[in-house]
């Protein structure tokens, strides 16, 4: 993992020291009167040291024999790119779409590049689901679910918060 | 006196139609969650806690406490049937429980662990009613110099127990609590890293992490992997024999005393406490080499050691208001909606929670048995289920659970971001529960500080001086301490 720590301490190592510059600019207060950056600038300063550690010792020690590849089998990036794009998808149309019509575009995204399954069988599936699923949460749990600005929808939740605005 | 004149009111409270149905439910879904891998009952509490809203507050802690108990139970059938942890703290299951499906013994594997589990549980809530009260007691004495103490023992420790890297478990820490900060201060109304954007006001939601970590990072691994064992074989005599009943006793007591300490430790979790059992009964057995090839003793001390920790985690959160664990955070997060502050005026103030959720504990153990037995084909039969379907479920589950609490999309955006992480972190070796931890924490922590430092006036010494902040903060130092002094041992043997 020699390479991996070298990489991702790098990182944490500058989000350390991000934080610290954000705890120096909120102020530090005294030690009688601690401020508001504070905490930032002790837990980021521990970050960023420990950070430096491990950099330290990622370099020492000696290099992989064998590189470990990042995907765990081929074709995976495929899977967990469009799992990831699909929740993208998910959360910019919920409002527009509203809940069913985006849970069954979801789900047949899934069903279809990841399961691999037929076409029919995927479109009952998601259908069954997206239906399903607004039964359970909207219907039984009382949860308030956008039904989608497409549609016309006055989509308003308990605390009145429009989501077609 | 105290307790049983307390226990009696609790079954009044617990054996209620209304409570015995949330303690069923509870158990049965954790049970669910501990079956199926890539949810573990912090996600499957943290879904369940909007739900909780419209019940009375000792219903909803009952039902959420089920759910964490249940998913103990729940998680060593898959460890032992395809050798995957259905949650995290089953993994040590994995070693023996696993080879003894291959040997033809899955049955009395099953049986022995939901025994195991049902003696630790029970053993440990009787635990839990003794010293829970005196606890409080004593705790009423605490300052915020005790808290920021207890805290800091906490922490260094959780870091200290982790499986991996001690520097990595110690950055995670520190980065939990940086995530801790971002919102708004408490003292003195000034934006910390919000960036500008209003939904990070109030800070960085507890459900949306929890969800990201813990739910869609474990969907993400499960996927790449893509290698889903199916169960197909048939389970037959769950019930132990005299012979396994025989070797596996001992274990089973051995493992509820080490799952109840640890579980009254902060930091202490549940899979460190079966991996120590694990441990423990290898080292002690009269032939440690069968240990790895299906060993009675290897089932039946990690399963008992985690169900006694998933109970005694109460205590600290019920005497204290300190959560040990992501699950417990969110029971608190819980109590807070409810308006029950939990502490060491619990008893006082709600004694219809408190007694109420241990006696619950004594009748959900009860369920549990009876779920996990004879309904063993019933799980099983949900690892038949293609992972598919039962990711896009998953999915589903954690993007509504961060979005109904505050029915705010961008908490679905937190959870993705999350989700991201903790699967970066899973390739990159770096433990998800010192960030959580520490995350919850850290605002307890720092609220804690200032105010000691406030009121005597920025001397450190403070916490040198009180007894009991003088004995954590010297354990929290000696466990920062150990690797250098180890180090320093090893190189003089060499």
């Amino acid at each position: 993992l020699r390479r991996y720590d070298i990489l991702s301490s790098i990182v944490w190592g500058i989000i350390g020291l991000g934080f610290c510059a954000g705890g120096i600019r909120l102020g530090f207060g005294s030690w009688q009167q601690p401020g508001p950056g504070f905490l930032p600038l002790l837990a980021g300063s521990v970050l960023s040291i420990l950070s430096l550690a491990l950099w330290i010792e990622a370099l020492r020690s000696p290099a992989e024999r064998i590189r470990k590849p990042f995907w765990e089998r081929e074709g995976a990036w495929k899977t967990i790119g469009l799992t990831l794009l699909g929740l993208v998808g998910y959360l910019l149309f919920f409002r527009s779409l509203g809940f069913i019509t985006v849970t069954f575009f979801f789900a047949l995204v899934m069903l279809r590049c990841i399961g691999g399954k037929g076409w029919w069988t995927a479109l009952f599936v998601a259908a069954l689901l997206s239906l399903a699923s607004y039964g359970l949460f909207a219907g039984l749990l009382g949860t308030s679910l956008p039904k989608g600005k497409i549609y016309g929808c006055d989509c308003r939740d308990r605390s009145g918060i429009s989501y077609g605005a | 006196m105290d307790a049983i004149a307390g226990i009696v009111q609790g079954f009044h409270t617990a054996l209620n139609p209304q409570n015995l149905f949330y303690c069923l439910m509870g158990c049965f879904l954790g049970t669910l969650t501990g079956v199926l891998p890539g949810f573990g009952p912090g996600a499957a509490v943290a879904l369940l806690l909007p739900m909780t809203l419209y019940l009375p507050p000792a219903s909803a802690i009952i039902m959420l406490a089920g759910i964490y108990y249940g998913a103990m139970y729940g998680g060593s059938t898959t460890s032992i049937l395809v050798k995957i942890p259905g949650e995290a703290a089953s993994v040590v299951t994995c070693f023996d429980g696993y080879q003894m499906t291959l040997q033809g013994r899955a049955g009395p594997a099953l049986g022995i662990s939901a025994f195991g589990s049902f003696i630790a549980g029970t053993l440990s809530v009787g635990g839990l009613m003794f010293v829970a009260p005196p606890l409080s007691r004593f705790a009423l004495a605490f300052t915020s110099v005790e808290y920021v103490a207890i805290i800091f023992f906490g922490l260094t420790l959780l870091c200290f127990l982790g499986s991996g890297s001690k520097i990595k478990a110690f950055m995670m820490a520190a980065l939990g609590i940086l995530i801790g900060v971002v919102g708004t201060d408490p003292v003195v109304s000034v934006d910390r890293f919000t960036f500008g954007l209003d939904f990070l006001m109030d800070g960085v939601g507890l459900v949306p992490v929890v969800m990201g970590l813990f739910g869609v990072s474990e969907v993400l691994h499960n996927l790449e992997q893509q290698e889903f064992h199916l169960w197909a074989g048939k389970i037959k005599n769950l019930l132990p024999t005299w012979e396994d009943w025989k070797a596996a006793l001992k274990p089973i007591l051995r493992g509820t005393g080490i799952g109840f300490f640890y579980g009254i430790l902060p930091g202490g979790t549940a899979i460190v406490s079966s991996i120590i059992s694990y441990g423990l009964e290898k080292r002690i057995s009269r032939d440690p080499s069968r240990f790895g090839k299906g060993a009675i003793e290897g089932v039946a001390g990690p399963e008992s050691a985690n169900n006694a920790t998933s109970t005694s985690a109460f205590i600290p959160l019920l005497t204290l208001g300190i959560p040990t664990n992501a699950v417990m955070a969110v029971v608190l997060a819980a109590l807070m909606i409810h308006e029950v502050t939990p502490g060491p005026l619990l008893i006082q103030k709600n004694p219809e929670v408190f007694w109420g959720v241990i006696a619950s504990m004594y009748v959900g153990n009860l369920i549990l048995l009876a779920l996990n037995l004879p309904l063993i084909g019933l799980w099983v039969r949900l690892l038949k289920i293609p992972y598919t379907y039962v990711s896009i479920f998953i999915l589903l589950f954690c993007l509504l659970g961060s979005y109904t609490l505050s029915n705010l999309v961008s908490d679905m955006g937190i959870m993705m971001v999350f989700g991201l992480v903790g699967f970066l972190m899973k390739k990159f070796d770096y433990e998800p529960a010192p960030l959580v931890l520490a995350y919850i924490l850290g605002p307890l922590f720092e609220d804690n500080l200032r105010r000691s430092l406030n009121i005597y006036g920025g001397d450190f010494s403070i916490f040198f001086r009180r007894p009991i902040s003088l004995l954590f903060v010297s354990f929290g130092v000696l466990v920062l301490l150990f690797p250098a002094f180890k180090k320093i041992l090893g190189g003089k043997n060499r």
